[in-house]
């Protein structure tokens, strides 16, 4: 298969949309006020309790609220959907029709619409699983979890990607790897960006 | 021999089943003659229909629409402020064409696109049908969609329309005849498919009892179609759509995704000296033909309109030298221009040295004095429509226009009388279909899918039936209201050869 740079992008930050949602479905509804503030502050939601964190989780003007990520995992699977197979693209079709629904029924929906994409074209995959492992290093540095096991899984990753074009990457990965910080992130990040915009080499 | 029934010895006795209207219309009746009996490539239908409820039908109208819901088959409709996604409203009943006269649409069809694309080639070389007197050089010269950039360049097999839809009407004596004909880059494809894959799930038993014509293998056509047009061993082919706001996105995913090649945006694209690349994650990869969707102005933004976004900077020189096969052709559009097509009649006999097997619409051309002072004089009488226009926009139906609506019509035929031609409002043929009241007569269309390369001309057998859902109107285009409907293409010896050994088989069971 023949995947250009624009639809592995897509696939890429559908993969990180995909796992900030699933990672959202986790912590709701908030068990405290600091979990609900933690998540609040580490992705710059304006909110200074339980209710108002809500109410900006379920706001679409707000760019970290559900709406607005589930907008942008629908973007991206329409920019991908010449490469989709049927199911894949009605299973997320049917969440983003239901986008409405409580979240409980938004959260089940995405868990069936993520085990569609297995049937993605391997290479394709890839850079989905690359879009998830980032952002799960991404997350765990936002909430100051711990990162190491995140950062290895993403490496261990990283060796899929097509190899030699690739190979910056995936050097630049290793550092992260070997210093996951916020600083060594960016620089993965920055790089990637550039890719899937100039080409990997 | 196939006989024809008389419609009430086929209908169910019991009092739920759907009603079937058998009045007499103004119209050619698909269905049924004028004198009331069902025409034999109905009788299955009709069987079928009257064991049916209106409540299962509706059902089953419900389950279509669920079903294009579910699979995103939707279209965007540009006049909607919130450019809001819909679904296309399909009707259970199909419209049905016996195989023989479908031989003859389909020979008129290639018949017409061979002269279109040998006009095309004309036009851009010698110019001889200019020569002849026959189309006069302003109509060219002046057409929006004329391009200079192809003068003088040569195509494998003279072949510059790839893909083509052509619009046919049945006039009210039932003789099919070309309303419009459609190279640029024709769209509806992807909806004649799934409303055959949608007909297929609802009424299996249809499709198992009758002899249907297939017509699943058109993306494996229209690949080959593409391969036949490149000189280049195993080319490699994309398909270029203008992105997800386009009306007819997905039809271009649903193309790209059948044929198994890479659907592209301009952006995914780029000129290098006389060969045109595409950006992949293993490196550039060169693309061999490209299946555009997207509309000439905005293919190149160095050849075209300068701001266009959506196309590839440098495009038509790579074109011009021969790195790279377009199809459509830039330029097509001056072929299928209104104001060109009351000429095709006789290029098919200029070029061909044929009569034509499918004849155009009577039309009258606003640029002609004598003409434009007999649109003005039976203007309530006309359908008047935009030279350059489509999808129904732009366009006055006389007989249902307000005085104002006449009035503004008639200003703009005074002002810019060469943008537009008139012709007469046609008594479009009626097809059965569900409606409120059970199933009526709406008025339809067919548009049939013509593939062109320079080794044959293929087309599949059936078309996408649009309908006019609204009980007299003669508007069938999606954006507009109208619906759809699946096509079959009908053997109805075979059928009924079918139908005698199932009954045959039944019998020896028995």
């Amino acid at each position: 298969m023949i995947l250009t740079l624009s639809a592995a992008s897509s696939l890429y930050w559908l993969g990180r949309y995909m796992l900030r949602v699933e990672a959202l479905c986790q912590v709701l509804p908030f068990e405290d006020e600091a979990q609900a503030l933690a998540y609040a502050n580490s992705f710059s939601l304006s909110a200074w309790n339980i209710e108002t964190v809500l109410v900006a989780l379920h706001d679409p003007q707000h760019t970290g609220s559900l709406p607005n990520n589930l907008a942008v995992i629908q973007d991206n699977i329409q920019a991908v959907r010449g490469i989709l197979p049927r199911q894949v693209f009605e299973a997320f079709n049917r969440l983003w029709r239901q986008r409405e629904q409580s979240d409980a029924c938004i959260c089940g929906l995405l868990t069936e619409a993520a085990a569609e994409l297995q049937q993605l074209d391997s290479v394709a995959r890839v850079f989905w699983q690359l879009g998830q492992c980032i952002e799960s290093v991404d997350m765990a540095l936002r909430l100051h979890a711990p990162v190491q096991v995140a950062a290895d899984q993403l490496l261990q990753m990283a060796h899929q990607l097509p190899l030699p074009e690739w190979q910056l990457q995936v050097d630049l990965i290793a550092q992260l790897a070997a210093q996951p910080d916020v600083p060594h992130l960016y620089a993965v990040c920055d790089r990637l960006h550039l890719a899937f915009v100039e080409g990997s080499a | 021999m196939i006989k024809n029934s008389r419609l009430p010895a086929l209908l169910n006795d019991a009092a739920n089943t759907v009603p079937i209207s058998t009045a007499p219309t103004n119209f050619y009746n698909e269905m049924l003659w004028d004198s009331g009996e069902v025409r034999p490539r109905y009788t299955e239908m009709v069987r079928w229909l009257s064991q049916q409820s209106s409540d299962r039908l509706e059902q089953l109208n419900g389950d279509a629409l669920e079903h294009f819901y579910k699979a995103g088959i939707s279209f965007t409709v540009y006049s909607d402020a919130e450019n809001t996604q819909r679904v296309i409203p399909f009707d259970i009943i199909p419209r049905i064409i016996n195989t023989k006269e479908w031989q003859i649409l389909e020979s008129g069809c290639a018949q017409r696109i061979r002269a279109l694309n040998a006009f095309l080639h004309d036009i851009y070389h010698q110019q001889n049908i200019i020569r002849a007197g026959i189309i006069p050089a302003v109509q060219i010269m002046n057409n929006d969609c004329f391009q200079p950039w192809m003068l003088g360049k040569q195509l494998a097999g003279q072949v510059y329309a790839q893909v083509s839809g052509i619009d046919l009407v049945r006039d009210g004596d039932g003789n099919y005849c070309v309303l419009e004909d459609n190279l640029r880059t024709p769209s509806g494809v992807s909806y004649m498919l799934e409303s055959r894959r949608i007909s297929e799930q609802l009424m299996p038993e249809m499709f198992s009892c009758q002899k249907i014509l297939g017509i699943d293998d058109y993306p494996q056509l229209l690949k080959q179609t593409l391969l036949e047009c490149s000189s280049v061993d195993n080319p490699q082919i994309v398909v270029l759509t203008p992105g997800r706001f386009n009306s007819a996105y997905y039809e271009h995913a649903f193309l790209a995704r059948e044929m198994g090649v890479p659907l592209v945006s301009g952006s995914d694209l780029y000129v290098d000296g006389i060969r045109v690349f595409m950006r992949t994650v293993t490196g550039a990869k060169q693309v061999d033909v490209i299946y555009r969707r997207i509309d000439d102005p905005f293919l190149d933004s160095l050849a075209f309109r300068p701001d266009s976004m959506l196309g590839v900077s440098g495009l038509m020189s790579a074109y011009r030298a021969g790195g790279v096969v377009i199809a459509n052709a830039p330029g097509t559009g001056v072929a299928d221009d209104k104001s060109v097509y009351p000429y095709v009649d006789q290029m098919i006999d200029f070029y061909l040295g044929e009569k034509p097997i499918l004849h155009n619409v009577p039309t009258w051309q606003c640029r002609k004095k004598e003409d434009l002072s007999y649109v003005l004089a039976h203007l309530p009488e006309l359908v008047v429509k935009e030279a350059q226009g489509s999808g129904g926009y732009g366009m006055l139906i006389g007989p249902k226009a307000t005085k104002a609506e006449l009035a503004d019509f008639r200003q703009r035929l005074l002002a810019y009388p060469e943008g537009y031609i008139a012709q007469p409002t046609l008594a479009l043929s009626v097809c059965p279909t569900l409606v409120a009241e059970g199933v009526a007569p709406r008025h339809i269309d067919l548009r049939p899918f013509v593939l062109a390369s320079p080794d044959k001309v293929r087309i599949v057998p059936g078309g996408l039936t649009r309908v006019a859902l609204t009980e007299g109107s003669l508007v069938v285009n999606s954006s507009q209201g109208g619906g759809i409907k699946d096509t079959w293409i009908l053997d109805v010896e075979a059928s009924a050869q079918m139908a005698q050994r199932a009954a045959q088989a039944a019998g020896v069971q028995v």
